[in-house]
C-alpha cells in the first residue's frame, strides 16, 4: 500500500506523513489519527496543536540533573525532602518515571541522554559525563547508583563511569539484576537465573 | 527424537504439504527439482531458525501462490522427544520496511525477510529455538567444510555447538556484538576521536566471551576426534588415521596479553586481530593436512566420518538422538561406502534421505524403509 497514491487533499496528506514520522506509527495509524482528527472539534485540535508546541517551547533542561522539566532547576532537583546523598544516574528522561512510581527512592537523579556505543558514533564526551562529575565535587553525594540498562552499551557505560567516580571515593552501587518479581523460576532463562544466583543474597 | 507430522504452506515449491513422517528410515526418490531438497530444508530450518542453503530468505517464499496468505512461508513441525513432546512453528514472512528504510530503498528492491517463532504456541526467538530440534544433515557440500575457507569450520563449529548448549549461542551473539562495537571503537581511537582508554571494557568482554567460546570448542573438537577417528579408520580401510585438530587464533590463557601486543596494529587497522572469529579447524591424515594435500575422494570421505562423528556427539550430549538428513550423499560414495553408512546410520531413531535413485540402496535397507515418491512438490507414499 502506497499512500502517496491515495487522491487526498494535500493538507490531509501533509498530516498524514507527519504522523509517520513518529515511532510506531505506521502508514495506517498515520491515516487513523488524521481522518480522526478531522473530525475533532475545533477547539480540541487547537489545544492538542498548543500541547505540541508548548512542549518545545517551554521544556528545557535541569541545569543540575539534565532532565527535562519546565522549571530550572526542576522539582525533583528543588524538592524538599529529597535525600541530597544519593544520585541514581539514568540512560533516558524516561527511565526516572518508573524509578519515582516506586517511591522508595528519595535521592536525586543524573540524565545522561545516552549511553556508550563506538557503532553509533557515541562516546563519553556526547553524554552529560561532565555534570555529573561537576555535581559530585560538593562532597555532598555519599553514594552513585548506576541504573544504565542491563545491556552491553548500558554495562560499557557504568564501568566507564565507575572508573572516573571511584577515585573521588563516593560509594558506588549497581542496580540488582536477577528474577523479576512474581516470577516462576521455571519460566526464567538461564541467562536471568545465573545473574541471580550470582547477587543472591544471604537471608 | 523424532518428528511425527510435518506441515508446509508456500514453502519453496509446496503450497500445501500435510505429511506423517515414520520414526525410523524414511527414503525420498525423485527426479531433480521436485523439492525432495526443499523438504530437508524445512526440517533444518525448524531446527536452526536457518536455511542451510541460502542468505535470500525471501526465496523461502512460495510467491505464486495465487492465494490467502501470499507472501508468507508456514512451517510447522510436532515432535517426539525424550522430557516430552514441541509444537514448533516459523512463519517466514516479506516484511513491512519502516519509513526510513522507504526513504534510503536501495532500487534492487532487496525485500526484508522477518521470521515469527512459536514453541508450543508461545513466541520465542531465534535463540530459544536452536535445539529444540537436533538435526545432522550430510550434504554434497559438506566436502568445502574440509577443502573450503576457515569461515565455513567457524560457522560450522558455532552451529553444532549452538544445537547442544544454548549458552554457547548467547555467548555468541554478546561476542559478535562486542566485535562490532570494538571495531569501530577501534577506528574512532586511530581517528583520534576516542580514548585508547575506552577499551578496557570492550577488551574485558571480548576476553570473557571469547574465552568461553574458545573452551567450548576445545571441547566439542576433542570428541569429534575420538568419535571419528575409528569412524574413518573403518571407512578407509584401515588404511588412514584421521586427526581433527582445533587450531584457536590465541589461547585462552593468552588473550588478554595478546590483545595488549597487538593493540597498536589493531588500531592501525581499525580490526580485532585475535580472538574466536579467527579460529580454524585442521584435517590431518597420516599428519597431512587435507585442506591443501587432500584428493578430492580424501576430503570426501572426511566430510563423512566429520558428519559420522558430530552424530555420535549429538547423540552423547543431548541424550536424545538427532534427526539425521542425508541429501543425496549416497550418489557420490562407492558401494563399501555406502554400505558402511548405511550400516552406521541404521540405529539412529529417525533418518530422512534423499535420492534419485532406489538402486543405490541394498533391498534388505529397503524393506526396512518407508518410501515416498517426491514430484512437483507432492509426496506420495510408494
Amino acid at each position: 500500500m502506497n499512500i502517496d497514491f491515495v487522491p487526498t487533499a494535500q493538507p490531509v496528506s501533509r498530516l498524514i506523513e507527519e504522523f509517520h514520522k513518529l515511532p510506531g506509527i505506521g502508514p495506517k495509524t498515520a491515516q487513523r489519527l488524521t481522518y480522526f482528527l478531522i473530525r475533532m472539534p475545533q477547539e480540541e485540535a487547537r489545544a492538542l496543536a498548543e500541547a505540541i508546541l508548548a512542549v518545545k517551547d517551554k521544556i528545557i533542561l535541569c541545569s543540575i540533573c539534565q532532565n527535562i522539566t519546565d522549571s530550572d532547576p526542576c522539582i525533583i532537583c528543588c524538592g524538599e525532602g529529597r535525600d541530597r546523598t544519593k544520585i541514581c544516574v539514568v540512560e533516558e528522561p524516561l527511565d526516572i518515571l518508573p524509578l519515582e512510581r516506586t517511591r522508595e527512592y528519595k535521592g536525586l537523579y543524573h540524565v545522561l541522554h545516552g549511553v556508550i556505543s563506538p557503532m553509533d558514533g557515541i562516546g563519553p564526551d556526547d553524554l552529560k559525563i561532565k555534570e555529573l562529575l561537576s555535581r559530585l565535587q560538593g562532597g555532598e553525594v555519599e553514594e552513585v547508583i548506576l541504573a544504565t540498562n542491563p545491556n552491553l552499551e548500558g554495562e560499557a557505560t557504568a564501568m566507564y563511569l565507575q572508573r572516573l567516580i571511584t577515585p573521588l571515593g563516593i560509594k558506588m552501587t549497581r542496580l540488582a539484576r536477577g528474577l523479576p518479581f512474581g516470577a516462576d523460576l521455571e519460566y526464567a532463562d538461564e541467562v536471568t537465573l545465573i545473574r541471580a544466583l550470582q547477587g543472591r543474597q544471604e537471608v | 527424537m523424532y518428528i511425527e507430522h510435518l506441515s508446509l504452506i508456500n514453502f519453496r515449491n509446496y503450497e500445501r504439504l500435510e505429511l506423517e513422517l515414520p520414526s525410523h528410515l524414511m527414503v525420498l526418490q525423485g527426479d531433480n527439482a521436485q523439492g525432495k531438497t526443499n523438504l530437508l530444508e524445512a526440517i533444518y530450518l525448524l531446527a536452526t531458525a536457518r536455511s542451510h542453503r541460502t542468505a535470500t530468505e525471501r526465496e523461502l517464499i512460495n510467491w505464486s501462490a495465487p492465494r490467502e496468505g501470499l507472501g508468507i512461508a508456514r512451517l510447522l513441525a510436532q515432535v517426539q522427544k525424550r522430557g516430552g513432546n514441541i509444537r514448533v512453528e516459523i512463519a517466514v514472512m516479506a516484511a513491512y520496511p519502516s519509513p526510513e528504510e522507504v526513504a534510503t530503498a536501495e532500487p534492487s528492491g532487496a525485500t526484508h525477510v522477518q521470521k515469527r517463532i512459536r514453541i508450543n504456541g508461545i513466541p520465542r526467538r531465534a535463540s530459544d529455538l536452536v535445539g529444540q530440534i537436533n538435526v545432522v544433515l550430510f550434504s554434497s557440500q559438506d566436502i568445502d567444510l574440509i577443502g573450503g575457507a576457515p569461515s565455513l569450520r567457524r560457522r560450522y563449529l558455532d552451529l553444532t555447538n549452538s544445537q547442544v548448549n544454548s549458552r554457547y549461542l548467547r555467548a555468541l551473539q554478546r561476542y559478535n556484538k562486542v566485535l562490532l562495537q570494538r571495531n569501530h571503537l577501534l577506528r574512532l581511537i586511530g581517528e583520534r576521536r576516542a580514548a585508547a582508554d575506552q577499551l578496557d571494557f570492550w577488551d574485558r568482554e571480548l576476553v570473557g566471551n571469547g574465552s568461553y567460546l574458545i573452551n567450548e570448542r576445545q571441547l566439542m573438537v576433542a570428541e569429534l576426534n575420538e568419535f571419528a577417528l575409528p569412524i574413518h579408520h573403518q571407512l578407509t580401510a584401515e588404511r588412514e588415521k584421521l586427526g581433527i585438530t582445533y587450531l584457536p587464533s590465541v589461547s585462552v590463557m593468552e588473550f588478554q596479553d595478546r590483545l595488549r601486543e597487538v593493540r597498536e596494529k589493531e588500531v592501525a587497522l581499525g580490526m580485532s586481530l585475535v580472538g574466536p572469529h579467527r579460529d580454524d579447524l585442521a584435517f590431518l591424515v597420516n599428519d597431512v593436512d587435507m585442506n591443501v594435500y587432500g584428493s578430492r575422494g580424501q576430503q570426501r570421505t572426511i566430510a563423512l566420518s566429520l558428519k559420522l562423528a558430530e552424530a555420535r556427539f549429538m547423540h552423547t550430549r543431548v541424550d536424545d538422538h538427532p534427526i539425521l538428513l542425508l541429501d543425496d550423499v549416497l550418489s557420490e560414495l562407492d558401494a563399501a561406502r555406502r554400505h558402511h553408512l548405511l550400516g552406521s546410520i541404521a540405529s539412529y531413531q529417525q533418518l530422512v534421505i534423499t535420492t534419485t535413485d532406489l538402486d543405490r540402496f541394498d533391498s534388505a535397507f529397503l524393506a526396512e524403509a518407508a518410501l515416498f515418491q517426491v514430484s512437483e512438490g507432492r509426496v506420495r507414499p510408494l
